[in-house]
């Protein structure tokens, strides 16, 4: 390490903006007389470029502002720190306010895809399939048995769909049926393994992505945002249980289940400084229907009267599963 | 000039002080004076911090 008062200086020469000749011939000096302190001053440079010289606020720290902003993120030390400063160039820079809005928009769609994720009713109807018969009856004569062949595998298929919507309960269908890629664009985390972890998930990775956020809770296992990542690949756990035969008769790989019951339930527990308790709530609502794939009702009630009890976004969902598990 | 999203990633991986110290530095623009103060750390450790984050990332650039 330098000595601190040649630091100081090379400190001092780099953060102005012009230097006078004499002033860089003394840097050109400090740079030669070391390559450690030559290595230093070049990146600082490099850095004071790539992350300063747009005059703008980078999207990633306009991310985290909107998570702080919106209380997601409430205990982020650099946007406590950085606020004021954040606010007042918001107010002066409209690109920089149009790059903000426009996560605005982004957030709050994800919060509308995550709202309406759970307990939607497939959208094959009767009509669709009616339709696709009636198109195939119009074609011409010589297309006419090949039609009807695969119209007998229309009404087999939907058939088939018919069987499997009775014989599958209602507490294990579409639990992610409307969710989309948005979801997972969260930024709950910045640190770049929970952020491949998302892009693998955006890829339909699951297990890509389950590889990355078990390396992210290894290597970081005692930051306190970790609770994120746990919550997160609790519910990637859930979607790489789920398989099924050509669409239909679904069924959930009970081992995958546990994994991701094992992560929420950790979530939760990491999760303890008060100011997450929404998320809390939806790690609840996601383990009860956890419990629910591996047929463990009395496991599930409890977590859902949870959600009920602490009013979370999916209060209304738990309080619908919990009388439809009563009246069977 | 390094590409920024380069550098984030790689800062990214480092520990949350080290990210501070270099995040507060350019993105906010504090003297060091302020961010030991804001860090409750003495300017002298903030300083010889950032010194060696710099050198760590240099290197992880590499």
């Amino acid at each position: 390490m330098v000595a601190m008062e040649k630091f100081d200086k090379i400190l001092e020469l780099l953060e102005r903006k012009t230097l006078t000749e004499a002033e860089k011939k003394l840097l050109g000096e400090f740079s030669d007389s070391d390559e450690e302190i030559k290595s230093f001053i070049n990146i600082y440079k490099k850095l004071n470029s790539s992350l300063t010289a747009s005059g703008h606020i980078p999207t990633d720290l306009l991310a985290s502002y909107l998570l702080f902003e919106m209380g997601d993120e409430l205990d982020n030390k650099l946007i406590l720190l950085i606020r004021n400063k954040i606010k007042s160039h918001l107010a002066e820079c409209s690109d920089c306010l149009n790059e903000y809005n426009n996560l605005v928009t982004e957030y709050s769609e994800i919060q509308e895809h995550v709202d309406k994720s759970i307990n939607r009713d497939s959208k094959v109807t009767v009509k669709e399939s009616d339709f696709i018969l009636s198109l195939l009856l119009k074609r011409t004569t010589a297309l006419k048995y090949a039609f009807a062949t695969l119209a007998v595998f229309v009404v087999a298929y939907f058939g088939l769909f018919i069987v499997s919507t009775s014989v599958t309960p209602d507490y294990k269908k579409n639990i992610f049926s409307d969710e989309q890629e948005d979801f997972y664009k969260t930024r709950g985390r910045t640190s770049a393994l929970f952020q491949q972890g998302l892009n693998a998930i955006e890829k339909g990775d699951y297990l890509k992505a389950i590889d990355y956020l078990s390396e992210d809770i290894r290597e970081h296992q005692n930051e306190k945002s970790i609770f994120y990542t746990h919550y997160i690949i609790g519910i990637t756990y859930l979607k790489a249980s789920e398989s099924a035969f050509i669409g239909l008769f679904k069924s959930y790989d009970k081992e995958k289940v546990k994994l991701a019951i094992a992560n929420l339930k950790e979530s939760i527990d990491k999760n303890n400084s008060g100011d997450y308790e929404s998320l809390k709530l939806d790690s609840y609502y996601y383990m009860g229907r956890a419990y629910l794939l591996n047929d463990e009702q009395d496991s599930a009630i409890p977590n859902f009267q949870k959600v009920i009890d602490g009013k979370g976004r999916y209060s209304k969902e738990a309080a619908q599963l919990i009388t439809n598990l009563e009246k069977n | 000039m390094i590409d920024a999203e380069n550098v984030l990633t790689i800062l990214n991986t480092l520990s949350e002080e080290k990210q501070e110290i270099v995040k507060l530095r350019f993105w906010g623009d504090l003297k060091f004076g302020e961010i030991a103060e804001k860090l409750n750390k003495n300017e002298a450790a903030v300083k010889k911090m950032f010194y060696r984050t710099l050198i760590e990332l240099k290197d992880k650039l590499e």
